[in-house]
């Protein structure tokens, strides 16, 4: 960077602040994720001053971007904005990402003119699917129902029904996360309306996939064999990982409904694919997450063989590969593990019960529809889990609803200033100082609290931050 | 015609979409958790790729084609 001022580079200047704006964050995320690692509250540090360690990063990104600006760099910008939205939102550990993607959303948004409104259009469709796949895939049920719906219609209005296709099929997964099969079956119709328009094997084998886990939902064994199995056949030899997708699903859901029957042929059928699968996974290089899955469901076959010892060394095996692909959330191998692993007493129930009871309390927190998430708690396997381990979610009445306390909008704006990082003296810079804080004063009345902590949290847990 | 998949480090944030959906294509890159790097793109078909390039939020995941096979990543 010094050597770029020096000689008056100044697009080499931008990127060297923007690369050191990542490492800032980078070093800041990792020493706070050491302390959560060590049993600090998460929670706590978002409150205490999670955007004052981020200061320094958000400096750096802010001053990259103004200088892209300048240059007219509309990719270094766009680049530099990412960088700021990523240390912009209080929490910098993984909790916060799907603030963070909102907060992106909303920046692209403000920069008018820049781009022509087709592809405005274009790029916010794009950008509510993917928050509605990272919420889907990340147990925020309710945000990816919402951010879904609007991809859908985003989608129809622009007339690209591959993307209509998606946003339908990945409704329909969101219900399913909560076990809504109902609520799921028109979406999976749309999906396969906007399908017969696309017409490729991929979407096709996408469709099985769909149908075979609608299926699962509803305990039918022979459709979603018949949809796993063509799914793995459309996935043929070249679409090696969608083949181990299929297997690992159509080995699990066997073994879940085998379990739960005691359906020998079921068990039988799931033991064999979990088998097939772990042999079709051993070209790819690395640990994958359908190696975990088939392991998940030969524990489960053997717990319902009555083999103890060989349900716990795979129940071990799956937690230990789930561990080492680093991928959020697979609840199905938790589950596996925990109903075998806690029960039978083994070395790890302990760890096993506090990381359960850590994932629960965090999902808790994540979904503010209070009808959603007692859904979600009530799915069969959950609410199995939860009883091994002793979890109680909680009705959400500890974060009341902002509709019903009648907020106004500047209300929820200084909310989400505040859940975003903002100081109070940042929140109405037209109104005053004096304005400022009569609104502020409100505010506090209104949620029965007293400081900025606490409404930060009360943002969060009422997810006003992307409402 | 084959697809080369590049990571645009500068726009990737780390939501680690692209591995949720095709996690024998992508890893998280060793010794840094914030950021993804190709493991073999060529388990997966192209279509797979298009889908991890539209879900990824800040659209860092980007497919050039091509008219020979690159690097050994031939979707052709």
């Amino acid at each position: 960077m010094d050597i770029a001022r020096e000689v008056g580079a100044r697009s080499e200047e931008a990127d060297a602040l923007r690369e050191l704006a990542v490492i800032e964050h980078g070093r800041t995320a990792r020493s706070l994720q050491t302390e959560v690692d060590e049993g600090a509250s998460r929670l706590e540090l978002l409150m205490t001053g999670g955007s004052e360690l981020l200061a320094k990063a958000k400096g750096l990104a802010e001053q990259a971007f103004h200088i892209y600006e300048q240059l007219g760099d509309r990719r270094g910008s766009m680049s530099s904005l990412i960088s700021m939205a990523y240390t912009h939102v209080n929490d910098p550990t993984t909790s916060g990402m799907a603030g963070r993607l909102e907060h992106i959303r909303a920046l692209h948004h403000s920069r008018k003119g820049e781009v022509t409104e087709s592809q405005r259009a274009t790029d916010d469709a794009l950008m509510l699917y993917s928050i509605h796949v990272y919420a889907r895939t990340n147990a925020q049920p309710d945000l990816a129902l919402a951010r879904g719906q609007q991809a859908f219609d985003a989608a129809q209005a622009l007339g690209d029904r591959w993307l209509e296709c998606l946003a339908a099929g990945g409704l329909a997964m969101t219900y399913l996360t909560f076990g809504a099969s109902e609520e799921s079956t028109p979406w999976l119709d749309r999906a396969a309306k906007a399908a017969m328009s696309v017409a490729s094997t991929s979407m096709a084998r996408r469709m099985e996939m769909w149908r075979g886990a609608h299926a699962a939902s509803r305990g039918d064994s022979p459709q979603l064999i018949g949809h796993y199995e063509r799914a793995a056949e459309l996935a043929g030899h070249k679409n090696l990982g969608g083949r181990c997708e299929a297997y690992s699903a159509l080995a699990f859901e066997c073994a879940r409904l085998g379990a739960a029957a005691g359906d020998d042929a079921l068990l039988g059928r799931a033991k064999r694919t979990a088998l097939e699968t772990l042999d079709a996974v051993r070209p790819i290089s690395g640990r994958l997450p359908w190696e975990a899955l088939a392991h998940a469901a030969l524990a489960l076959v053997a717990q319902a063989e009555g083999d103890g010892v060989i349900a716990a060394e795979e129940a071990r095996s799956s937690l230990d590969i789930d561990t080492e692909t680093q991928i959020p959330i697979h609840l199905q191998v938790l589950w596996a593990a925990g109903r075998i692993l806690i029960p039978q007493g083994e070395p790890e129930a302990a760890a096993l019960t506090q990381e359960i009871l850590g994932g629960f309390s965090y999902v808790n927190m994540l979904i503010s529809d209070p009808d959603v998430k007692s859904r979600w708690f009530d799915v069969p396997d959950r609410r199995e889990l939860a009883e091994i381990v002793g979890f109680q979610p909680s009705d959400g009445s500890e974060a009341s609803d902002p509709d019903a306390l009648e907020l106004s909008d500047g209300e929820l704006e200084i909310l989400r200033s505040l859940a975003s990082g903002s100081s109070s003296a940042q929140q109405s810079p037209d109104s005053g100082a004096n304005g400022a804080d009569e609104e502020m004063d409100r505010l506090f009345a209104k949620l029965g609290i007293g400081s900025e902590t606490e409404a930060i949290e009360y943002a969060i847990k009422a997810g006003v931050t992307w409402r | 015609m084959a697809v080369r998949v590049v990571i645009d480090r500068r726009r990737c944030i780390g939501a680690g979409t692209c591995l949720v959906l095709a996690p024998s294509a992508f890893r998280w890159r060793q010794g840094d958790f914030l950021k993804p790097e190709l493991l073999d793109p060529t388990t997966v078909d192209e279509d797979v790729l298009r889908e991890v390039a539209a879900a990824c939020p800040t659209q860092a995941i980007v497919l050039e084609e091509v008219f020979e096979s690159v690097e050994g990543i031939d979707l052709g």
